[in-house]
């Protein structure tokens, strides 16, 4: 069957009862979790897992799935009508949306948001669909030093664009990568690290580390912060509306659409780039090369339109390269590969090669249409109601996140020592931020090791332990050269970032002077 | 201005030590060798020398910058280039982070003796009270909705086997259990 035909059985999968049901759950959620400030949509994703144990495969994909999509959207709302963002990639709709909501111009703003996340999710949707068929018979041809150099490509752009210390986020990696060799050896059978525990026998389970950190991690460093909303007369929870901005003004900003979109989609191919990053950057592009660029950030549309497609359309980015590569690039993709092999399933090219597994594929691949839309249209019914979650009081809202936490792990296995896990991992988390090493990279590591240790081995044994086959091949070349470049780049960014400075401290010089 | 300099370099520093002391674990591993192939500890030791080589160069550059040799020039994330003044965060004060961190441990320690409906409710009461919901009736009545609505949802619907407790506390847990009609 060819893509279209797959796409179109998909959609009719997707709406069987029992996966429209998880669907319309997912959204639900996801929307919740994204107006929640410092619930980010991975803990949403994270916390959802227990409940897909006794789920089959289709519709647990489908929820975690959904979740991650409307969690980049609903945030917008709190953003623009209470100048709360609930997740970072919010932040830069602060400004413009903000600005619009004190004009008295809130339903429109909203009604901008709406019109990018639509846009920006279903066209990289579609591009990634239509990229779907090609990269898993890319992937195919991956043996297993190409492995290892998509592997280390997606670590080192992690590691380059997490937090403001290249040194921290590196740490941050090893320890990740150390911590999945925790166990016995599945080479050797030799025990490693396990100091004799029967507990770390069996290694520590990424999904642990993952709600460890994201989950208990994340209100650990909050617990006992209020929650400040600012609210325009006016506009609020009651008085929420949303009103569409006409074609023409659309056609206006045809050049911030085409851009934020592409932006978006190509970030979300890059392991590490996540929705937050996609979102900085596209609005970094539009304030520095639209038409109205020097008036993003006084309240004009371009500001809200610009980051809200690139982070939405980051999803599908993400998405379809665990899908067909098997390789997470986010955290929450991270935890969607965790579903995956919890039913035993690996993602990756192999998934193609049986008619009903490339069905289930596409029924997933399906989901993020129907999730685009239906998160859009929950913005007209669920958000009014959903935005009232604001008013519970911090710490009843942390007791039953870290409830959810600490509870949805012991179900995993009936396993006390995973709880313990991810409260270990949830205070390392908490140390690490008050340090300012970034925990991503640590999470990354820890999803991805196994696979890192796996490749690099193989390729050891085949190439007769000949480190610079990894440079050798064409396919692991290119991305080996790819992952040296982006741990380059944040150096060669502080060079630019110099430069710049150079160039203008003759004009600030002389502006100085002036005002003396 | 000794604390200052101790908070630059601990985390370093001690870091350094646990690689140096994993490094020592990972020469001893029990294994079979193989003729010409890599043993179980060849990966873990990459890991741990590059770990290694990064808080030298960290601790190095540090003690430059302090001995004004170097200046300081910390490179900005993506999102602080983009807009400086973004995502400013407030963070827990300490002293809640630590009694949460001693509650959950306590909670986990007693979480097989009270059983789960025990320790779970006085958990959550605590984690309430410490999160500043210092109301008592209602902190009281919404660990028992949580805890009450998580042993339902884990016990009746994901068929989850949650601990009991031993007695007496057990008697607490079965007779609920037969609330929620859960054998």
């Amino acid at each position: 069957m060819d893509t279209l035909g797959l796409i179109a059985t998909g959609l009719l999968n997707v709406f069987t009862p029992a996966n429209a049901l998880v669907m319309l759950i997912g959204l639900l959620v996801g929307t919740a979790v994204s107006i929640l400030p410092g619930l980010g949509l991975v803990m949403g994703v994270v916390l959802a897992l227990p409940f897909t144990y006794s789920m089959r495969l289709e519709p647990a994909i489908i929820l975690l799935t959904a979740i991650y999509m409307s969690g980049t959207y609903a945030g917008c709302f709190t953003t623009i009508l209470y100048r709360i963002p609930g997740e970072p990639m919010d932040v830069p709709l602060l400004w413009d949306g903000w600005g619009m909501t004190k004009r008295g111009e809130a339903a429109k703003a909203l009604g901008w948001a709406l019109v990018a996340a639509l846009t920006g999710g279903l066209i990289s949707s579609a591009v990634m669909v239509s990229l779907a068929g090609p990269l898993s018979k890319l992937a195919l041809a991956f043996g297993a030093p190409e492995y290892f150099a998509a592997v280390f490509f997606g670590l080192t752009t992690v590691v380059s664009l997490a937090g403001n210390s290249l040194p921290n986020a590196l740490i941050s990696l090893f320890i990740g990568l150390l911590v999945s060799t925790i166990g016995v050896d599945s080479t050797y059978g030799a025990e490693r690290f396990t100091f004799g525990s029967n507990i770390l026998m069996n290694g520590v389970p990424y999904v642990m580390v993952l709600v460890g950190i994201y989950g208990f991690g994340e209100i650990l460093s909050k617990i006992g912060q209020p929650v400040r909303i600012h609210e325009q007369a006016g506009t609020g929870a009651s008085g929420t509306k949303t009103n569409f901005p006409s074609w023409r003004e659309i056609w206006d900003l045809k050049a911030t659409f085409a851009r934020s979109t592409t932006l978006g989609t190509l970030l979300g191919l890059v392991p590490g780039a996540g929705a937050t990053v996609a979102s900085f950057i596209a609005y970094g592009v539009e304030k520095q090369y639209g038409k109205r660029g020097k008036q993003v950030g006084t309240g004009v549309p371009e500001g809200i339109v610009a980051p809200q497609i690139a982070s939405t359309a980051s999803v599908a980015g993400h998405v379809v390269p665990l899908l067909t590569l098997g390789i997470p690039g986010s955290g929450a993709t991270a935890v969607i590969l965790a579903a995956f092999l919890l039913k035993g399933v690996q993602p990756g090219p192999f998934l193609f090669s049986d008619p009903a597994s490339t069905q289930t594929v596409y029924t997933i691949m399906a989901s993020m249409f129907v999730a685009v839309v239906g998160m859009c249209a929950l913005g007209f019914l669920w958000i009014p109601i959903i935005i009232r979650v604001l008013t519970i009081p911090t710490g009843v809202l942390g007791a039953f996140i870290i409830l959810l936490s600490l509870i949805g792990s012991f179900a995993d296995r009936n396993s006390l020592s995973d709880v313990w896990i991810v409260a270990v991992f949830g205070t390392l988390a908490y140390l690490f931020e008050r340090v300012t090493i970034p925990v991503s990279p640590m999470v990354l590591g820890a999803v991805l090791g196994p696979m890192a240790e796996d490749s690099f081995m193989r390729s050891m044994i085949t190439f007769d332990n000949d480190a610079t086959i990894f440079f050798k091949q064409p396919i692991s070349g290119t991305l080996m050269a790819l992952a040296l470049l982006s741990l380059a780049y944040p150096a060669i960014r502080g060079v630019i970032r110099r430069a710049k400075l150079k160039r203008a401290a003759p004009l600030i010089a002389r502006k100085n002077g002036e005002r003396l | 201005m000794a604390l200052n300099r101790l908070r630059l370099f601990a985390p370093y520093v001690l870091v350094l030590c646990a690689t140096l002391y994993f490094y020592r674990l990972a020469d001893r591993f029990v294994y079979d060798p193989q003729s010409g192939r890599l043993g179980p500890g060849a990966w873990p030791k990459i890991l741990l020398v590059s770990l290694m080589l990064v808080c030298i160069f960290e601790i190095g550059r540090r003690a430059l910058i302090l001995a004004g040799v170097l200046s300081e020039s910390r490179h900005l994330d993506v999102a602080e280039e983009v807009i400086p003044e973004a995502l400013p965060e407030e963070q827990a004060h300490p002293l809640a982070v630590l009694m949460a961190v001693l509650v959950t441990v306590l909670y986990l320690l007693s979480f097989e003796t009270l059983g789960f409906f025990l320790s779970t409710f006085l958990y959550t009461a605590a984690l309430m009270w410490i999160g500043k919901f210092r109301n008592v009736a209602w902190n009281l009545a919404i660990s028992f909705l949580f805890t009450f609505a998580f042993m339902f949802a884990f016990m009746r619907i994901i068929f989850v086997d949650l601990p009991i407790g031993v007695e007496p506390f057990a008697k607490l847990s079965t007779a609920l259990m037969r609330v929620m009609g859960v054998h």
